[in-house]
């Protein structure tokens, strides 16, 4: 017996009322039986709700399915293994959280018969396909116990015995037989992040191509990478394939040495290279197929869900595609293994404006399935759109890295103010540099309090008053090129 | 111009060989008359590689010794030199960049043909130069004017599959589809040559095919200029139709475009592994069955090659001086031809390790390893496919023989045979093993390392021991550590350790390929 623990963040609001059935119809393979469950609440679902429900299954393996509605359209929360894995009794919960709702479970797991470890488990959240929560058992097996040693020690191996798991109460407890298997879980508190580097640093020759980068991508998280040409953004993309060896410090993907164990790191990536560099005599079906069979998994209806939306002819030979249509290849196939991690280098590279927008909803759909996505962009409003986080290389060099909230707490303001009489004098001011007057018309920024500015603008009678925070461009830029200080043009000016 | 620099030279040298050869070879006048008397009955051997004509002087012998050999070896040259420079660069976008500038593509189409053009003048260059100093010894006494027509008549084959291999770029989508366009044209000039060489009487034929019109050149044995005008005419009308349809099409497009196939398979599409099957198959079906056409055509005219004992007299020398002493004058000859299939292999097989490393030159291999792939595994499993398409080479290259020495009832028994495939193929095992190696370590020098390792190899096995008995450097091609078989038995200890080597070569290569960064082109 094990236990299957996990949680996920959907971006709905609980409604009022749910109905749970576990219908086994969706799984032809397995020999069917009822298994049912309800819920009610008595009250309104809202925020601060709780509530429960528990399900058992009767007889064999039996894929559970949860169904809710009260939404536009059904939602259903199911289970559906390849291997002979069968759910019994555990404990769903949903709570409010935000605009979104978490799910969390925790199911007894029985194995039975001969059982394929590296059979995908996967649960079937919305319409459309899957967001693969559980990963597979055998990557289960492997995960590390919560709390666990240090990042880049080996996982406990499977089968090792272990005491049975305190009970939390009497919709979870369950005996169980003699020999139990290591708990299997996907805590998210406890997973390790999607992308981890530590020194990371590449020289060529005398060159550093790379200079040591700590970062840390977590999982479900969206991180702009940005630079100018040759500051060393491929390269560590690169690095953390393994594509390349590092010089000094390494990296993890899930935990997994990337440099040391390339192969099984890259299980739960995806990559969309910088250059379309495909096969010239397949067709692009061909290399789907080929993508997908290398890469291990695919959701084949997302896939042609994909297709449709890139606009894209896959009968045609890649030597026949546009750069782009290239390009579109190479992100459906990505997209559609659902991976756990998208490594992205200027993925939207040839693609027009449309496709480029496609793109970006696919990016925010990877985002609300809990994908993590690292993503090499020169396009600032792409990587200001969709980015948590960004990071700014220049010349091998992490110089910044944060929200652009946080980014934007740290630069200047840029304030627009117009008087009606000739303005005051600002650059005495403290926190106000690179004042710029024309006629009414003064520009300056403001770094830290802008009370004092704001005093000497009312008090001399100013007529209209913008301000306006830094865009991504304004603060890349700032890394590149201007002095502290320096009097500067408007970015926006004419 | 580099390959053209490298062929002239081989040509040259090639004819330089064979007239220290003659003398060595035929001492007597009347040594000569018997071989002119065997080979003049000799109709499968002048199908294959054209008329004897004067073989009893030396300049006779010359052109009957290489200008075959030259014609074939110049068209398959010219061929590859146009649809690498035409539509090569074109697939790989370069013309686009030249196209976006201060040109047409007719224009640039011209150039490319100026090109191709200096290519060839290279070519007869050094090929004219040296027949010149080796006709200039007063053993051989060959004319200046008579040595450069010889020069001439021998690349022009090159010339002509210069320009129809440039037609042939404007006409098929791919490169492949060009060579292979080009290929067929070839095949159907050669048998028409062949039918008319066959002795049927239909030597008229020759008229019909611009192989035929090289050959009636004669060089060397009474020129004959005539034919020039035929095979200048067909050069400039194919590259003055290459010209035009350059200026009609698009670019990356192509006159004959290929309707839309059929619904792709993706049977050998599986995995990473079956992928070199997808790519490879028709390479190495390709080349299975040139090798085993050619043993089966060796195997055919065996038994009249080596019915003329000068004949096979100078073959027997040689193979004497390559260690070998063979009792059987069909498996001498058999086993002195074969040398010449080994090195063909040998080529295919670093052909193989040149696609591999092309498949990370070109990026291809990122979204492999970008992938739940292994590096190892990868590599191994390219490997493997080599191994077998080398091996299984061999199996048919000793069937094939078999098969035409069966069907003529010369006294070689299979097992011989299947013993000579084998030693065809242990040579390409090493150079896989080797190239494997170098793919390691220098993956961008790979390729180059290894063709020429074969090329030298070649050349020291076929000239080496009539210029040197230095067996330092006679021991610096890998084919002469196999025998000559089915001439000898199978050296299984040489068999062994070149295997062995080869192994430990793919092992070093396979360790440092794992550890090395991915090198783009």
């Amino acid at each position: 017996m094990a236990r299957i623990r996990g949680e996920i963040l959907i971006e709905r609001p609980p409604e009022a009322v749910f109905d749970f059935v576990a219908d086994e119809r969706n799984e032809p393979r397995f020999n069917p039986q009822m298994a049912t469950a309800s819920l009610e609440s008595d009250e309104p679902i809202g925020e601060g709700s709780r509530f429960r429900a528990t399900f058992r299954s009767v007889g064999r393996l039996v894929p559970m399915k949860v169904e809710f509605t009260g939404y536009e359209r059904p939602h259903r929360l199911a289970s559906r293994t390849r291997s002979r894995v069968m759910l019994t009794e555990g404990e769903l919960t949903f709570e409010p959280e935000g605009s979104g709702t978490r799910i969390r479970w925790s199911w007894d797991v029985q194995v039975s018969g001969p059982l394929r470890l590296a059979d995908p488990i996967v649960a079937r959240l919305g319409d459309r396909q899957e967001r693969r929560i559980w990963g597979n058992l055998k990557a289960l097996l492997e995960e590390e116990e919560p709390g666990a040693a240090e990042p880049g020690t080996r996982p406990e191996r499977p089968g090792r015995n272990r005491p049975p798991r305190a009970d939390r109460g009497s919709l979870v407890s369950r005996s169980t037989p003699e020999r139990r298997t290591r708990p299997l879980g996907l805590r998210r508190s406890a997973m390790a992040p999607a992308i981890r580097t530590f020194g990371l640093a590449k020289s060529f020759g005398d060159v550093a191509a790379l200079r040591p980068l700590d970062l840390e991508v977590a999982e479900g998280e969206v991180l702009g990478y940005l630079g100018p040409n040759g500051a060393g953004k491929t390269t560590t993309i690169r690095l953390l394939l393994g594509l390349i060896r590092a010089s000094a410090g390494r990296a993890e993907l899930f935990g997994v040495d990337a440099q040391a164990r390339p192969a099984e790191a890259h299980r739960r990536v995806a990559y969309v290279p910088g250059e379309a560099n495909l096969w010239p005599g397949l067709t692009g079906a061909q290399s789907l197929y080929l993508l997908g069979r290398v890469q291990g998994q695919v959701d084949e209806t997302y896939q042609k869900e994909l297709v449709e939306r890139f606009q894209l002819d896959p009968s045609k030979r890649v030597r026949a595609y546009s750069k782009g249509n290239r390009q579109k290849v190479l992100l459906v196939a990505a997209l559609s293994s659902r991976a756990d991690l998208l490594i992205l280098d200027e993925p939207t590279s040839g693609l027009d404006p449309l496709m480029e927008e496609t793109f970006r909803e696919c990016v925010r759909e990877a985002r609300g399935r809990g994908q993590a996505v690292f993503l090499s962009s020169h396009i600032l409003s792409e990587v200001e759109a969709l980015s948590d986080r960004v990071a700014i290389l220049r010349a091998g060099e992490l110089v910044e890295v944060g929200t652009l909230a946080e980014m934007r707490h740290l630069s200047a303001l840029s304030i627009d103010a117009t008087f009606d009489t000739a303005p005051p004098d600002l650059s005495k001011i403290p926190g106000v540099t690179a004042v710029e007057v024309l006629d009414n018309r003064v520009r300056c920024q403001v770094v830290g309090s802008v009370e004092p500015l704001l005093g000497v603008l009312v008090a001399s009678g100013v007529h209209q008053l913008l301000s306006r925070e830094p865009s991504l461009e304004e603060l890349f830029l700032a890394h590149y090129g201007r002095e502290p200080g320096a009097q500067t043009e408007h970015p926006h000016a004419t | 111009m580099r390959s053209a620099f490298v062929w002239g030279a081989l040509f040259g040298v090639l004819v330089l060989n064979e007239v220290l050869s003659y003398h060595k070879n035929f001492p007597t006048a009347q040594s000569r008359e018997e071989f002119a008397h065997t080979l003049g009955e000799n109709s499968a051997m002048e199908a294959i590689i054209g008329p004897a004509r004067h073989v009893d002087t030396i300049g006779g012998f010359v052109a009957w010794r290489m200008f075959g050999l030259m014609i074939i070896v110049g068209a398959i040259w010219g061929l590859l030199t146009a649809t690498r420079l035409m539509r090569r660069e074109e697939d790989a976008g370069r013309w686009e960049l030249l196209l976006a500038g201060r040109t047409t593509r007719r224009h640039a189409t011209v150039q490319a043909m100026v090109g191709l053009t200096a290519g060839w003048l290279v070519l007869w260059a050094l090929t004219a130069v040296l027949t010149v100093i080796a006709g200039s010894s007063s053993t051989v006494g060959f004319s200046i004017s008579s040595s450069l027509f010889f020069a001439t008549a021998a690349t022009l084959s090159a010339a002509m599959f210069l320009a129809l291999g440039a037609l042939a770029t404007q006409l098929a989508p791919t490169r492949r589809q060009a060579n292979g366009l080009g290929a067929a044209v070839f095949a159907v000039f050669y048998l028409i040559r062949m039918v008319a060489d066959s002795g049927t009487g239909l030597a008229w034929m020759r008229w019909a095919s611009p192989l035929g019109w090289v050959e009636n050149l004669r060089p060397l044995t009474g020129s004959d200029p005539l034919a020039l005008l035929p095979i200048a005419l067909l050069a400039t009308i194919a590259a003055g139709s290459a010209v035009a349809l350059a200026g009609r099409r698009d670019l990356g497009a192509a006159v004959l475009t290929r309707r839309r196939s059929p619904r792709a398979g993706t049977r050998l599409l599986g995995g990473a592994n079956m992928l070199v099957a997808q790519l490879e198959r028709w390479v190495a079906i390709a080349w299975v069955a040139g090798l085993g056409a050619l043993a089966l055509l060796f195997g055919v005219v065996a038994r009249s090659a080596a019915s003329g004992n000068v004949a096979v007299n100078a073959i027997e020398e040689q193979l004497g001086r390559l260690g070998a002493h063979p009792t059987n004058a069909v498996s001498a000859w058999v086993g002195y031809e074969f040398i010449f299939l080994a090195a063909l292999l040998a080529f295919a097989a670093a052909g193989q390790i040149a696609a591999l490393r092309s498949e990370e030159a070109e990026g291809h291999l990122d979204n492999l390893l970008a992938r739940h792939v292994h590096r190892g595994t990868w590599l191994l499993g390219r490997l493997g496919f080599a191994v077998v398409f080398v091996l299984v080479a061999g199996l048919v290259t000793g069937i094939g023989g078999w098969i035409g020495v069966a069907a003529r009832h010369s006294d070689v028994g299979v097992g011989s045979m299947l013993q000579a495939g084998l030693n065809v193929a242990v040579p390409a095992l090493f150079v896989l093993g080797v190239g494997t190696m170098l793919y390691g370590l220098v993956p961008r020098l790979a390729a180059p390392i290894l063709y020429v390792l074969v090329l030298w190899s070649f050349l020291v096995e076929i000239i080496g021991s009539s210029i040197t008995s230095n067996h330092w450097l006679l021991d610096t091609a890998v084919l002469t550590h196999l025998g000559p078989v089915p001439a000898v038995s199978l050296n299984w200890t040489a068999v062994a350790a070149l295997i062995g080597l080869g192994l430990l070569g793919a092992a070093a290569g396979t360790a440092a390929f794992r550890r090395r960064d991915l090198v783009a082109a």
